[in-house]
């Protein structure tokens, strides 16, 4: 085994960018941040949290999402969203009292959240949330597996790692369903709609649990298509070829999204990642792999920026109170990402909420991140780093 | 940091980049990810550089760092800069004609990842399982497990005639 791994023994082909003095001024940065921030990053966000013994805040009566007609003309959203200013954070209790959990996915309530926890032995284990309590959720193969979604009724899609890659599952009561022989389920609408891959680079939608997958159609001269996210009327949200942003709509029509404009000039590259009630929201950037290769070799660093639709009016934009694109979006537009100093934050386009951590701050950004947020914006979940640098599953109530 | 420790940080890391480079780039099986990896390590390690100049084995304590830094889920965020680099590559490999090298990445990169880094701990560098399971701040059982299953992965996807060893 070691004779034939040794033969992997190479540098990558592609050209360097290992940047010894870019670590030094990036250390030095952390390390000044690390000092500056200490005693000060609570100043906009009231903490519940204490070092021990987090009350676990059962997530609010699940209110009824403030769903905006999607025949709503371009005026824009017609009623205004409650508004929140300040966000408490609890952690979500674990299994069996598993060190390290994080959250992918959750409905738009915020009343059921998936995610996985790791247990003491290693592995990991898909879990639910909801009502305040933590339900393992046991996926066929003893791999790797994920759930990355789930609705309002409960039902949660995922995947699970077989030997020859990923598998798609939904799974809904105690009950597990085997979506194809092979892909990945990546999120689900309150009709049951599923959007996802079939392992191979092509987008499908299943159109319940039980249902057969249904490649999506792409313009000739497509290589791959990607689908990651499924609105409330089934709109279905992602790629072509990871360079264009593509819509497959209810109706059967499908096609590309503008490119946002970058300094006054439209991305090269863009593509959605999440989507709610007419709202994408995704990366763009003005260079394509190739040119970035060769701007990074001469030095100059390209950003990947946040961007954000509305697909009523068909506008696109940069969402500038963001470093790196959305983690998520809600029925009103809202985001969460990571903010230029690197905490998590909503942005509601009036105002930008920071959200507390468990332990220390990172200004790279990596130690909390809001995975979900709720279409009325009253609960966040994610992940944040605890005292000891662990991930754990978190949410947050805004009001 | 004193200019002569930086000096030495920075001799050590200039000499160190290729073989960083290489560790990393057999445990993500892509260029850009390594480099990400490797950017990532040296910067923790400035920070550390003080204490970490004075480790017995200061290659061991680095890679433990590299190997950590790729494991460590909290790097989630990556996928963000990932999704960018997912960009349409050259001519899809024809396994025909791949060179074995090739098949076998391609194949690595479809274990999972802590099974990943266990294969590559243990038998491109040759560790014993005690070491690698405090690399990964795991128990030693954990370690055969996951070799087991990460050699039994691997069988499965590579064509016959590249041998997996039992």
């Amino acid at each position: 085994m070691t004779d034939l791994l040794r033969t992997l023994d190479d540098e990558p082909d592609t050209p360097c960018r290992v940047d010894i003095s870019a670590a030094i001024a990036a250390a030095r940065k952390k390390r000044r941040l690390r000092r500056g921030v200490a005693g000060t990053s609570a100043a906009v966000v009231t903490v519940a949290a204490s070092a021990a013994g987090f009350a676990l805040a059962r997530p609010v009566a699940a209110p009824t999402p403030p769903v905006i007609p999607a025949t709503a003309g371009p005026s824009g959203p017609a009623p205004a969203p409650p508004a929140i200013t300040a966000c408490e954070l609890s952690r979500l209790p674990v299994p069996d009292g598993e060190p390290m959990a994080l959250v992918s996915g959750a409905d738009p309530t915020g009343a059921w959240i998936v995610g996985r926890t790791y247990p003491e032995a290693g592995g990991y284990q898909a879990v639910i949330w909801h009502d305040g309590e933590v339900a393992k959720v046991a996926l066929p193969g003893d791999l790797e597996e994920s759930l990355r979604d789930v609705n309002g009724r409960g039902t949660a899609v995922g995947w699970s790692y077989a030997a020859y890659g990923p598998v798609p599952y939904a799974y809904h009561d105690g009950e597990v369903t085997r979506l194809a022989e092979a892909g990945e389920a990546l999120a689900i609408n309150e009709n049951g709609r599923i959007a996802g891959d079939d392992g191979r680079g092509r987008a499908v939608v299943w159109e319940s649990a039980g249902a057969a997958p249904v490649t999506l159609p792409v313009p000739a001269g497509t290589t791959t298509s990607q689908a990651r996210d499924v609105d409330l009327d089934g709109t279905v949200a992602g790629s072509l070829d990871l360079d264009t942003p593509y819509v497959w709509r209810p109706d059967g029509t499908h096609g590309a999204l503008p490119m946002p404009e970058i300094g006054g000039t439209p991305a090269a590259v863009a593509q959605v990642f999440r989507i709610s009630n007419g709202w994408a929201v995704g990366m763009a950037s003005s260079s394509t792999l190739k040119d970035k290769e060769k701007k990074e070799a001469s030095g100059a660093r390209e950003r990947v920026y946040a961007a954000r639709w509305n697909l009523r009016t068909g506008t696109a934009e940069i969402t500038g109170e963001l470093t790196h694109p959305a983690d998520a979006v809600n029925a009103y537009g809202w985001q969460t990402g990571t903010d230029a100093d690197g905490y998590a934050v909503v942005v509601t386009g009036e105002d930008t909420i920071r959200l507390p951590g468990l332990g220390r701050h990172d200004p790279g950004g990596n130690a909390t991140i809001a995975t979900t947020i709720s279409d009325d914006g009253g609960i966040v979940a994610g992940q944040s780093d605890d005292e000891s640098g662990t991930i754990q599953a978190v949410v947050w109530q805004c009001r | 940091m004193r200019a002569s420790a930086e000096e030495e940080y920075v001799e050590y890391v200039a000499a160190r980049v290729p073989a960083l480079r290489r560790l990393a780039y057999v445990l993500t099986g892509d260029g850009h990810r390594a480099d990400d990896l490797v950017q990532q390590t040296i910067t923790t390690l400035y920070l550390k550089w003080p204490k970490a100049r004075a480790a017995d084995n200061l290659d061991a304590y680095v890679r433990t760092m590299l190997v950590r830094g790729y494991v460590d889920e909290k790097r989630l965020a990556w996928s963000k800069v990932r999704l960018f680099r997912q960009m349409p590559e050259p001519a899809p490999f024809e396994d025909s004609g791949a060179e074995d090298r090739e098949v076998l990445r391609k194949a690595l990169k479809r274990v999972p990842r802590q099974q990943r880094a266990v294969l590559v701990l243990r038998f491109f560098y040759d560790l014993p399982v005690e070491e690698v399971a405090g690399i990964l701040g795991c128990s030693a059982g954990t370690v055969k497990s996951h070799t087991s299953r990460g050699l039994a992965a691997l069988r499965r996807l590579l064509p016959p005639r590249i041998e997996v060893p039992s």
